[in-house]
């Protein structure tokens, strides 16, 4: 673990960082929006790096898991269900369709397997779009109600209210996190990593290669679902646009530029794809070509992305202070250390 | 003397091209039992076949709780038959200790669950397969290797992590792919001494070898295929004197 926080610790500083953030740093209505919508598209992320960066799966289909969400708390909500029971069946479906699309997918790799999901999320797209009475088709759907209210102790909390929100988004991306972080460090995640790495020897020690595969599609595709429902019942208004290839793509870029296969990296990716609108604001329509820029040099000269990058800038800063070395010694001591 | 595996009437054919010819022979428990021939006589197939990467065109395989044909691939190690790949297939990216560790998974529960649930049988086996995995890294003088990436390591330490992985999932049969490929002289040695303890504990054996010294001096009996066939079977003496094997493999006698 060469000296890294242990996972619990990380996951308390980064929910105080999460208050603290709205707290101290952010001011005004727009600030608190950005940072509720990039929360819930961190936890998108986080799913997506499941089958992305631990199976090796890139997977197009996760803004169509995305919408399953969204549609299901849309529509179930504005007809007087409980968001509660419009999660659970986003929940149900968007899993039962993530294992179909493993099933119809099995046999694929690499492109193959990223272009059959970007071809269903197309399909997924002109059902929402055609099947009219059920979808209310392109015009989508609005008015969705927030989450509702509660009482504990005689406070009454009412998800309208921004830190109420705000608190459960931070709490579902840091539970993604830490089901993320169990599963890497357990057998199933090996089984993964022989998905990812070698599948016959993987097979050959044991893993039921389909079956894992199957799982893992199914719990990401519901995580991406509860993410959807989120932001439904955040924006109040959904409709076909939330649900296409460019949201799967946009969750792609923050895992990769974030760091695939990394902890925290999706979600520092999302608040860089989120936020990048308005940091490159002064260049409009260049923004777009900034950005795929920046995703080629990530992707060609720091595959560890953002995470590696911060984790390397964290330790050569330790080291520098720790041993006085001169700058040299510390970017050979640091490359030594964050190998692979 | 019981055999722990019966193999017979194996063929597979790959287009037209036949890798396996109808092959019968039987593995005697507790033994080391090496298999030789030229390139592409169909080594790597047969233990393809018996691991159940590849399905056989006909040929029966029986382990000791029937027909291994019946089993898919990821049950083959649940009864006892590890293997190693020619080249050490290996997870590039990850260290030996977790390489070594994939040779565990069939004593825990994959299962998600178990994952997402920290029970405390999860805890118990993650308890007992670190020291059974700091014991058998230590024994194969992996230990102080064990945190090494593994791509970046020699072919000693590949092939050692590569049976380590094997040993780890408690194996009767060990089925190892030309293990020797690429050492050097004094590493052969070693690696030599290494099989003969394991075998002296019990473990069977199959081997996969172009170094006929080795071959010669570790096995109980010997195996010859050539383009698919078995052409001769017998102790190492019987083989050196084979006539049909000199002619097909062996030739001059400076490979011995």
């Amino acid at each position: 673990m060469n000296g890294r926080l242990p996972i619990t610790l990380q996951i308390v500083l980064a929910l105080l960082l999460a208050i603290a953030l709205p707290l101290f740093f952010i001011e005004g209505a727009y600030g608190r929006h950005l940072i509720t919508i990039t929360l819930i598209f961190c936890s998108l992320a986080v799913s997506l790096n499941l089958v992305m960066g631990y199976a090796g799966l890139v997977s197009v289909a996760h803004g169509a898991f995305f919408g399953i969400g969204a549609y299901c708390t849309a529509l179930l909500t504005v007809n007087q269900f409980s968001f509660i029971t419009s999660v659970l069946a986003g929940i149900v479906l968007a899993a039962s369709v993530g294992t179909l699309v493993g099933l119809l997918t099995l046999r694929l790799r690499g492109h193959y397997f990223a272009l059959s999901t970007l071809a269903f999320t197309m399909v997924g797209v002109i059902i929402l779009e055609r099947w009219d009475e059920v979808t209310r088709g392109a015009r989508g759907v609005s008015n969705i109600p927030r989450a509702g209210s509660f009482s504990i102790a005689g406070f009454d909390i009412s998800f309208k209210e921004f830190w109420p929100n705000y608190l459960l988004v931070t709490g579902v991306f840091l539970l993604f996190v830490m089901v993320s972080n169990l599963i890497i460090k357990s057998p199933f995640g090996r089984a993964l990593l022989c998905i990812q790495r070698n599948e016959l020897l993987g097979a050959v020690y044991g893993v039921n290669i389909v079956k894992v595969k199957l799982q893992v599609l199914a719990l990401s595709a519901a995580m991406a679902s509860v993410s959807g429902s989120l932001y439904a019942s955040y924006i109040a208004y959904v409709s076909p646009n939330d649900a296409t290839f460019m949201r799967s793509f946009e969750a792609i870029m923050s895992v990769v530029i974030g760091g695939t296969g990394t902890i925290w990296g999706p979600a520092l990716g999302s608040f860089f794809i989120q936020l990048s609108p308005e940091l490159l604001r002064g260049f409009e329509s260049g923004r777009l070509l900034i950005l795929g820029l920046i995703l080629i040099l990530i992707v060609r000269f720091y595959p560890s992305g953002l995470a590696g990058l911060s984790l390397q800038l964290w330790q050569a800063l330790k080291v520098a202070l720790l041993t006085r070395k001169t700058s040299k010694e510390v970017v050979h001591a640091v490359k030594d250390k964050s190998a692979p | 003397m019981s055999n722990i595996l019966t193999v017979s009437g194996l063929s597979k054919t790959f287009g037209g091209l036949i890798a396996v010819n109808d092959v019968s022979f039987n593995i005697p428990r507790g033994k080391i039992f090496s298999i030789i021939g030229p390139n592409g006589a169909g080594k790597s197939t047969l233990f393809d076949l018996l691991t159940r990467v590849q399905e056989p065109d006909t040929g029966e395989i029986m382990g000791d709780s029937g027909s291994l044909l019946k089993l898919p691939t990821h049950d083959i190690i649940r009864h006892g038959i590890a293997r190693t790949f020619q080249h050490a297939q290996l997870i590039e990216t990850a260290s030996v200790r977790d390489n070594v560790a994939l040779g565990r998974l069939k004593f825990r529960s994959n299962q998600l669950s178990s994952a997402l649930f920290r029970t405390k049988s999860f805890r118990t086996a993650q308890a007992l397969e670190d020291t059974q995995l700091n014991e058998l890294l230590a024994r194969l003088n992996l230990a102080e290797h064990a945190d090494t990436v593994v791509s970046k390591n020699s072919t000693l330490l590949r092939q050692l992590t590569a049976i380590a992985m094997a040993l780890a999932s408690e194996p009767n049969l060990l089925l190892l792919d030309e293990p020797m490929g690429g050492l050097i002289e004094n590493e052969v040695q070693g690696l030599m001494s290494v099989l003969r303890k394991l075998n002296n504990e019990g473990l069977t054996i199959v081997l996969i070898e172009h170094r006929m010294s080795a071959v010669m001096s570790l096995s109980d009996y010997v195996m010859v295929l050539n383009f698919g066939r078995r052409i001769a079977l017998g102790t190492p003496n019987e083989i050196q004197r084979d006539q049909s094997v000199i002619e097909a493999y062996l030739g001059a006698s400076d490979v011995i």
